[in-house]
């Protein structure tokens, strides 16, 4: 083969995933990315940079690269830009095809496999996800430090070379860094060892317990959570779960509704003949003493056993890693069949493509759907913060907003990025929010009665998010209020707002920062909101004068009867309490009377102050 | 052996290049206008031909005739956006209106009377038929929002009829809130 078709050779996938990928440059950020973005505003020492860093978040996740750095760097050279991420996770998916392609021609030795292998892994259903959302970078991340430590694997088990083995060890550590199945890297050297280079089997043990270390000090500084979807169950229901990710792998999609979609008997089938095909014929080379495609199927069931526990939290992105694998297996069983039989090479080839077909339409139809939220997205944030810039010191309420809107930018706190005061406006509520418990939403909503008052005394600006970009509707909404919008309490009352005013009885002094101060006692009034869980929520702060001998105590009472009493922990810090209520029909006004045992002025204050008051919510 | 391949390298350098430079393109620099602001606000004038205000008249009007007037009920309503500063200077509401002869002739001399923001205005008696304009100044307390929902009421009007089976109060030419 001539240099070029070598080099043709090698930047074919290369070339296939700037095809296919080379669109997601222009998408933006999307649900988790907002809050990982924020973790730059939360530096402000070396202590909040560790902090930052290596504190266990987002379900006891610690991914100080692919994460944090990942996250942090961009957003500090750059600032809220996506170009930048996109521009990181296409290279680095770039990288990895290189790397895999590496691989493969090192184990199979031959070239039409390294480039097939690779391909196949692009047109797969596994890359569409980590591709098209930045916080999936960990997946394609780990995707190049696998095969990485993978590829000098394979040198040093060839040639026993030290600098291999180093390579090794640093692409192995490098992995902890970046997600928690880098653990199962152990697992595929010993498997390469044992199929390929038995004599390096005891080389492995070190990453053992490297990786059984890492386990214990993860699960010791982020305890596994006894419920919700991140859940571990290890029992039987791991094997169901193996088979649905064996068959997302193969194009079957909780996505419905697209072009090409292949429903019922027709997916099943596909998938059914791809899997009889790709085990039979793996099996079938191994008794003739081929195991490369054995060991790549081992590698994506390997890189498959962390997430199995997982079975509440069966997620598309998890594949990125493992359908490489796949792939290069189908790759090589292809291109051996060709070498004993045209006929059944080309049965093989079509096969693939088949496959192919039917996933690159999932991919189509993910990155699709990615494709249009984040944009969404930038329209719904880059908007408000015109709006905001039009109109400054005015709440930004939202309306027209899809579902998806709501909960991927709205309740991911995308406007507290950027300081935009922004909320939905109580009309047009996206209905999966309307049915949303209301503790979860209501701090994203201004009810009706504030938003009234903010609409009617000029203190807000409405924007429609239906159409291309944000359209100003204040005049016609401001009409909607006026005439329709009840100035009855809400559920939920912030308290160092003015908009709130109103819903303030005898006992309080005006708003001031985030809280209102109250007397010794003072009188709020809330709604019982529909589908209420029967909570009072009150976050507070205490006068320092309430820290004395004697315990400071907080008693409470509804509608004239006491509801509760307790002695306030440590006044001068935030309060976060939640007191059972007694049934209450919904759409009802209460009253909420609030009174601490002592009372009196503050440092450089002479007023008679009892505690802040920041939120009260009945939820 | 070689543990790193020069060609593989200098190709995903390459592509990487690509890539970059590829999306780094500069492109043109066109400014996005990311919000519309052309229906931000209310009209602080309702003319009944005026079809980006008729939402704005909220209660008693029938539909638009001959491209220029309305017939109203004998109560009717209209939200108006408050002018700039009439919420300290006060303003001038002006209702146009016209009341028929044929009309005239069966009532008599009408009184009309209205309120803007609950606050009522002076009434005002018209002792003949044709044209007509009832203007009076509006005290700011009534113009503290940013809309005001003016209400108007006729001591009399037309009952439903053989010839025509609506109320009918008068027709409806205009009406403004101007700064004073």
């Amino acid at each position: 083969m001539s240099r070029l078709g070598r080099f043709l050779g090698w930047a074919a996938p290369l070339l296939l995933c700037l095809l296919i990928y080379g669109r997601c440059l222009r998408f933006w950020f999307w649900a988790d990315d907002f809050a990982w973005l924020s973790l730059s505003q939360s530096i402000k020492s070396w202590s909040s940079l560790w902090t930052a860093l290596f504190q266990p978040m987002a379900q006891g996740t610690i991914r100080p690269v692919s994460e944090r750095l990942f996250f942090l760097l961009p957003s500090r050279c750059f600032g809220l830009s996506a170009l930048p991420f996109r521009l990181c996770i296409l290279t680095t998916q770039l990288a990895s095809l290189a790397v895999w392609s590496a691989v493969i021609f090192r184990m199979t030795r031959s070239r039409f496999a390294a480039i097939l292998g690779p391909s196949l892994w692009v047109c797969g259903a596994g890359l569409a996800i980590p591709l098209s959302w930045i916080s999936a970078y960990n997946q394609v991340l780990l995707g190049l430090t696998l095969p990485a430590a993978l590829w000098f694997w394979l040198v040093y088990c060839e040639t026993g070379g030290r600098r291999a083995l180093a390579c090794v060890w640093g692409f192995f550590l490098l992995g902890f860094g970046v997600l928690e199945t880098n653990v199962v890297f152990p697992a595929i050297a010993i498997t390469y060892a044992i199929l390929f280079a038995p004599h390096r089997r005891r080389q492995t043990l070190p990453f053992f317990l490297v990786s059984a270390l890492y386990t214990a000090v993860h699960f010791w500084a982020a305890p596994r959570t006894s419920e919700g979807p991140y859940l571990l169950t290890f029992d039987g229901g791991m094997i169901k779960t193996l088979w649905t990710y064996w068959a997302f792998a193969l194009g079957e999609t909780r996505f419905h509704g697209f072009p090409g979609e292949w429903r019922g008997v027709a997916g099943s089938a596909a998938v059914v003949v791809f899997s009889a095909w790709l085990l039979g014929l793996s099996l079938w080379t191994w008794f003739r003493g081929r195991r490369e495609p054995i060991f790549f199927l081992a590698w994506f069931v390997i890189l498959l056993l962390p997430v199995l526990p997982l079975q509440h939290h069966i997620s598309e992105y998890y594949l990125a890693g493992p359908t490489a694998g796949l792939a290069a297996g189908a790759g090589t069983l292809t291109v051996w069949m060709w070498g004993r039989s045209r006929l059944a090479g080309a049965a093989c080839l079509a096969l693939c493509l088949l496959v192919c077909i039917r996933t690159l339409a999932v991919t189509h139809a993910q990155t699709h759907w990615y494709g249009r939220h984040t944009l969404a997205a930038r329209k719904l944030v880059l908007g408000s913060v015109q709006a905001a810039a039009l109109h400054p010191g005015k709440l930004i309420l939202l309306t027209g907003l899809e579902d998806e809107n709501f909960w991927g930018v709205v309740a991911e706190r995308a406007f507290r990025l950027y300081g935009i005061p922004a909320r939905l406006a109580p009309q047009d509520i996206p209905p999966t929010v309307l049915k949303a418990p209301p503790g979860e939403v209501s701090e994203f909503l201004l009810p009706e009665g504030p938003a009234r008052f903010a609409l009617l005394h000029g203190l807000a600006v409405v924007y429609d998010a239906s159409g291309d970009r944000l359209r100003n509707v204040t005049g016609p909404t401001s009409m909607a209020a006026l005439l329709s919008w009840r100035d009855f309490p809400p559920s939920r009352i912030e308290a160092g707002s003015s908009l709130y005013d109103g819903y303030f009885g005898p006992g309080w002094y005006p708003a001031e920062g985030h809280v209102r101060w109250m007397q010794q006692r003072g009188v709020l009034y809330l709604s019982v909101p529909l589908h209420a869980r029967g909570r009072l929520l009150l976050e507070f702060t205490g006068n320092p004068v309430l820290l004395g001998p004697e315990p400071a105590g907080l008693q409470i009472q509804i509608n004239g009867q006491p509801l509760g009493y307790g002695e306030i922990p440590s006044p001068a810090r935030p309060t976060r309490w939640t007191f059972p209520l007694p049934a209450l029909a919904p759409q009802t006004v209460v009253e909420v009377a609030l009174q601490v045992s002592r009372a009196g002025p503050a440092p450089r204050d002479s007023r008679t102050l009892g505690l802040a008051l920041a939120i009260a919510e009945i939820f | 052996m070689r543990i790193f391949d020069f060609r593989l390298t200098a190709f995903l350098t390459l592509a990487c290049a690509a890539s970059w430079t590829t999306a780094c393109k500069p492109r043109k620099s066109v400014r996005v206008e990311l919000t519309d602001e052309s229906a931000a606000s209310l009209s602080a004038s309702v003319h009944a031909a005026d079809p980006q205000t008729a939402a704005q008249l909220v209660r008693g009007f029938y539909d638009i005739e001959q491209n220029s007037w309305r017939w109203t009920r004998r109560e009717f309503a209209v939200v108006l956006q408050t002018p700039a500063s009439s919420a300290s200077k006060g303003a001038t509401l002006t209702l146009k209106f016209a009341i028929p002869e044929a009309e005239f002739e069966k009532l008599g001399p009408i009184t009309l009377s209205a309120s803007v923001g609950g606050k009522p205005l002076p009434p005002e008696t018209f002792a003949a038929p044709g044209t007509h304009t009832y203007s009076k100044p509006v005290p700011p307390a009534a113009l503290s929002a940013a809309v005001v929902e003016v209400d108007v009421s006729l001591d009399k009007c037309l009952p439903p009829g053989a010839v025509d089976g609506r109320e009918l109060g008068l027709i409806f030419s205009s009406i403004a809130l101007e700064s004073r």
